[in-house]
């Protein structure tokens, strides 16, 4: 009988370490309309976000869970807590930080990242952001880098109202509703016409208490023939209780602009990530999602995108890891409405420990979407039997003037493969270990490059040790 | 009642998890057809057909289908070890009449059964079959071709279940959407534990000849065992320039080409058909249809 060897789970601690909740304000727990109100005084809402969290509240109440998907029963949000902001007010500067908040972000590596590749940094902490800075030059060419709070009270308060919830709306399912009742916190991006940053801006989201929410909103907006690259990034320490994260990402690529969202989702395993995307891009725009999921312990998160312009592209690049505990119900959707517009996903997913991958996915070509193409492509590596992998990706086609294609694969490392680097004086162990690092590789060659560094090592702590 | 589960739901505003059809079974005729011949299916409206294929037995058994309103045929296969069946089921309805085609099997140990469906489109068709690959290096393989047009409904669920070790499935189906034909194809490969050594593999080729054709695929696999090798792919449109030019530098334009090809993912399984006086019926009827 082949022996197995051992792989090593993903060492965690850098993300584990934890604060105590003092100085902190912290609603109930719970979602009551009373709830909703402290929030919304809380922070000051002008009147048409009130009332849309009133009304998004209604519909929460009135809509089920999915019927498709990973069980949430062990989510009760009667024991979620939505709001808990830091006694500290947001500052450009991290010297004006708490200390322990500063001190969690050092941990994580953002000002250092800041200060080396990053062309503005917002940090949040719980609900509210307490860092947001972005460099004078990317200032000075227009770029607005803010909190939708602050945002709202300046004159893009009618361009926040125009777009805020108008492509993922409270009623498309029961934690966009959530969502909409309970919002906080997240990044308001513009940038004007015509301006291409050189490096990217970065938020940073980190859930620090027990028992609560993360509902950040992050609305982007790239005008006509500007171009983007923003990274999101997230993790929390584990708890013994469910946490929750249901953020919204709205973003609006124009007419021949380009926009690349790069997300390393890192969150803790007793969170939900129950988190929405959406793009809705203009002619000759580009989205490009790139995307690792490796935390939280369970995950529905399909990136939308909307090409409603001619010639609009969409690519999505994504990998997911389940461990132990792990249930990541991942993937993409694009609906491409106009003629000559162009689809690409491409993902891979490992599932080990009795850790669970779900591939999921849907390609909608519209009747107007003449010469347009699309092409899916899905690899699944199980490291064990007592983890599973699915892979359910949907398509619905209404012109015969598409060109539309899919392939995938499930299977283990091939033995071959094992046999041909052997031969020429690999390991064993090598072998496999070059193996998984180059089926992973046309992710991380995408990430930025800390981000890239971060999931390499991440693998090569898998590999350790080998595969039997 | 509901028809054609998808194993696994996914979102359900693509409307592919099921069908729900406005249809109540009344009381089931039960048919035991364990034989080499044809089952001709005409004048029925809800049967439950059984075909046992015994230990070493080989069989071949054509169903041929001619729905008068609404045909609802269950079969429910058993193919014992190193038993082999070839199933070829034709829907050769008239106009305007509606199939409902279900099939179950379990195939034992080194067993085989190769299910083919010739649905040549001329009223609504909802077809599916589940294979239970139970006993080790047991094989199923199901093949169909199909043509929706006017406005049909042609909508279809494969399930091969591995739970042997070293099983081998094979899901194929060619198809042809023209007019305002709108079809559903759901193929599902799941892996389950212990079936160790297993391979499977879905493809499909769907052939879009009109404007206001709604076409959709969902083809899975599901795994829970890490010694197999599962794929699927598929490719959905209309010809592409250089086939139409291939074709045109044999004097064959743009409406003989899409014909040829519609017609040779049909000839490919009548030639299956192992009665020269049906295979020359059904032969016919594609062309006429065609």
């Amino acid at each position: 009988m082949k022996e197995k060897t051992y792989v090593e789970d993903i060492d965690r601690s850098m993300y584990d370490f934890r604060n105590e909740d003092k100085d902190a304000y912290r609603l109930e727990e719970g979602l009551t309309e009373e709830i909703v109100l402290k929030i919304s005084e809380e922070k000051n809402d002008p009147d048409w976000v009130r009332d849309l969290r009133l009304e998004s509240l209604k519909i929460y109440n009135s809509m089920g869970l999915p019927n498709w998907g990973p069980s949430l029963d062990g989510l009760d949000i009667n024991h979620i807590s939505t709001y808990v902001k830091k006694n500290a007010k947001m500052a450009d500067n991290w010297e004006d930080v708490p200390a322990e908040v500063k001190d969690t972000f050092e941990k994580l590596g953002i000002p250092q990242a800041e200060r080396k590749s990053l062309a503005g940094v917002g940090a949040q902490y719980d609900s509210e952001l307490v860092y947001h800075n972005v460099k004078d030059s990317v200032a000075k060419s227009g770029v607005i880098y803010t909190d939708i709070e602050s945002a709202l009270k300046t004159e893009y308060a009618d361009m926040i109202k125009e777009h805020f919830m108008k492509l993922i709306t409270p009623s498309d399912h029961k934690f966009a509703a959530l969502h909409g009742a309970v919002w906080s916190g997240g990044s308001f991006v513009y940038v004007p016409k015509g301006v291409k940053l050189d490096f990217p801006l970065q938020s940073y989201f980190r859930l620090n208490a027990k028992g609560a929410g993360q509902f950040e909103h992050t609305l982007i907006i790239v005008d006509e023939g500007a171009d983007l690259h923003f990274i999101e990034g997230c993790s929390a320490p584990k708890y013994n209780v469910a946490n929750l994260h249901a953020g919204a990402v709205e973003l609006f690529v124009h007419k021949n602009a380009r926009l690349r969202y790069s997300t390393i989702e890192n969150w803790s395993k007793n969170m939900y990530n129950l988190n929405s995307k959406r793009a809705l891009v203009d002619e000759g725009g580009k989205i490009e999602w790139i995307t690792g999921s490796f935390g939280s312990h369970l995950s529905y998160l399909y990136p939308m995108s909307i090409l409603r312009g001619k010639g609009a592209k969409m690519e999505f690049t994504g990998i997911s890891f389940a461990n132990e505990g792990q249930n990541l119900d991942t993937g993409a959707k694009v609906v491409q409405l106009a003629p000559e517009t162009s689809s690409v996903m491409s993902t891979k997913s490992i599932s080990k420990g009795g850790g669970v991958c779900t591939f999921r996915s849907l390609v909608k070509i519209g009747k107007d979407a003449v010469n347009s193409k699309s092409a899916v492509s899905c690899e699944s590596l199980m490291l064990d039997s007592e983890s599973r992998s699915d892979t359910i990706p949907a398509m619905d086609i209404r012109t015969p003037y598409a060109d539309i294609g899919h392939e995938a694969q499930i299977g283990k490392i091939s033995d071959e493969a094992v046999f041909y680097l052997m031969s020429r004086g690999l390991s064993e162990e090598d072998a496999k270990t070059l193996i998984v690092s180059g089926f992973a590789d046309n992710v991380s060659k995408e990430l930025p490059l800390e981000y890239a560094i971060e999931m390499n090592n991440l693998i090569r702590l898998e590999m350790k040790g080998s595969i039997g | 009642m509901k028809l054609n589960k998808l194993p696994v739901r996914t979102f359900n505003h693509i409307g592919l998890n099921e069908v729900n059809l406005d249809y109540d079974p009344g009381t089931y005729e039960n048919i035991d057809f364990s034989e080499n011949g044809i089952l001709n299916l005409s004048g029925h409206k809800d049967a439950k057909v059984t075909i046992d294929v015994k230990e070493n037995e080989s069989l071949s058994v054509i169903m041929n289908y001619e729905a008068v309103g609404t045909l609802n045929v269950n079969t429910d296969i058993n193919i014992a070890p190193r038993g082999e069946l070839k199933l070829v089921q034709i829907d050769a309805s008239e106009e305007g009449n509606r199939l409902i085609n279900e099939v179950n099997a379990n195939v034992g140990g080194e067993g085989r059964l190769n299910i083919i469906q010739i649905l040549p489109g001329r009223g609504d068709v909802y077809s599916g079959a589940t294979a239970e690959l139970t006993g080790d290096r047991s094989e199923c393989s199901m093949d169909v071709a199909y043509l929706t047009r006017k406005t049909q409904i042609t909508d279809m669920n494969y399930v091969a279940n591995h739970r042997g070790k070293e099983t081998v499935s094979d899901i194929l189906a060619n198809g042809v959407l023209k007019d305002e034909g709108k079809k559903n194809f759901r193929a599902t490969i799941d892996f389950k534990t212990g079936c160790a050594g297993s391979k499977g593999e879905e493809n499909e080729h769907a052939l879009l000849l009109s404007e206001d054709v709604i076409n959709g695929s969902i083809p899975l696999i599901l795994c829970t065992e890490e010694d197999v090798e599962g794929a699927h792919g598929c490719q959905i449109g209309s010809l592409s320039d250089d086939v139409l030019l291939y074709f045109n530098q044999r004097g064959i334009d743009k409406a003989g080409a899409e014909k040829m090809i519609s017609y040779g993912n049909f000839s490919r399984l009548i030639r299956e058909i192992d009665d020269d006086v049906l295979r020359e019926k059904t032969d016919k009827l594609v062309s006429e249809v065609l």
